[in-house]
């Protein structure tokens, strides 16, 4: 489960084991004492990559030279990113933070991103962006915003690049967690564990649609290339 | 191997095709779901 899903279970129990998966900052959040040590009945799989966010910035800077404003849809309760923050300020890109809580306020979060009228986009990895890719990648398209993404899931469905964690590994190692609660360990025990796979997905269709030229070094660093 | 019972939470549906991922890993370590296994989620 995720941030989101995470808080209002570990509400109801501190008995019951809970495996969260792609939770960007387990620590921040106060899920765990220590990525080390969790401490209590919470474990699990972090998609925390503290120099990707900085990393993502970075990448549509590349692909989009005179970037100054971007906007950046995440979660009100992730604490700030120090990596994105500096790489903001070495690029001298102005964030603009737009809150994304809930599915349902997709249509909220993207008027507040017409209103502060960025030049870019970026998307913090999370469920919630997820499971509404479709809706954010149409909303980039239709607005012309390079986005960066997280997940490769969003490059494939029309997303202009990602970078993070192979979230579909995260939830196959999370099988793993739950069958060692199943046999006897402690969640409290259990270290939590970080991605093990990273992957740069360029969408070079979508690229072309916006007008935008993805550099040849960009391009040998890809992982996935979506036509 | 013992029975389990594994509950999933997640803000949305998308994430569905994730839990099978899960879920068929789980398969891997002898846990098969409709066997000894029971999934619920939300």
């Amino acid at each position: 489960m995720s941030a989101l899903a995470v808080r209002p279970a570990i509400t109801a129990t501190a008995e019951i084991p809970i495996v969260f998966v792609a939770v960007g900052d387990p620590v921040g959040f106060g899920f765990v004492a220590s990525l080390e040590r969790p401490g209590g009945n919470v474990t699990g799989l972090s998609d925390l990559v503290p120099e990707a966010a900085g990393e993502r910035l970075e990448l549509l800077a590349a692909v989009m030279p005179g970037l100054r404003r971007v906007a950046v849809l995440r979660s009100p309760l992730a604490p700030p990113v120090a990596s994105l923050e500096g790489a903001a300020r070495t690029l001298g890109v102005t964030l603009i933070p737009v809150d994304l809580a809930r599915v349902e306020d997709a249509e909220t979060a993207f008027d507040a991103v017409r209103a502060a009228a960025p030049d870019g986009l970026i998307v913090v990895p999370n469920p919630v962006s997820l499971a509404l890719r479709e809706q954010i990648v149409a909303f980039a398209a239709a607005e012309r915003l390079p986005a960066a993404y997280g997940y490769r899931e969003f490059v494939e469905a029309g997303g202009l690049l990602s970078y993070g964690a192979d979230v579909s590994d995260l939830y196959r190692r999370a099988a793993g967690f739950v069958v060692r609660i199943l046999v006897g360990e402690r969640p409290a025990e259990m270290r939590v564990e970080r991605p093990a796979a990273f992957e740069l997905a360029l969408n070079r269709r979508t690229a072309a649609a916006l007008g935008l030229a993805v550099p040849d070094a960009l391009i040998g660093r890809a992982t996935i290339i979506q036509d | 191997m013992s029975e389990a019972c594994v509950g999933l939470l997640a803000p949305g549906v998308a994430v569905a095709p994730l839990f099978g991922a899960l879920v068929e890993a789980l398969a891997t370590h002898g846990y098969v779901q409709g066997e000894n296994l029971r999934v619920a989620w939300r």
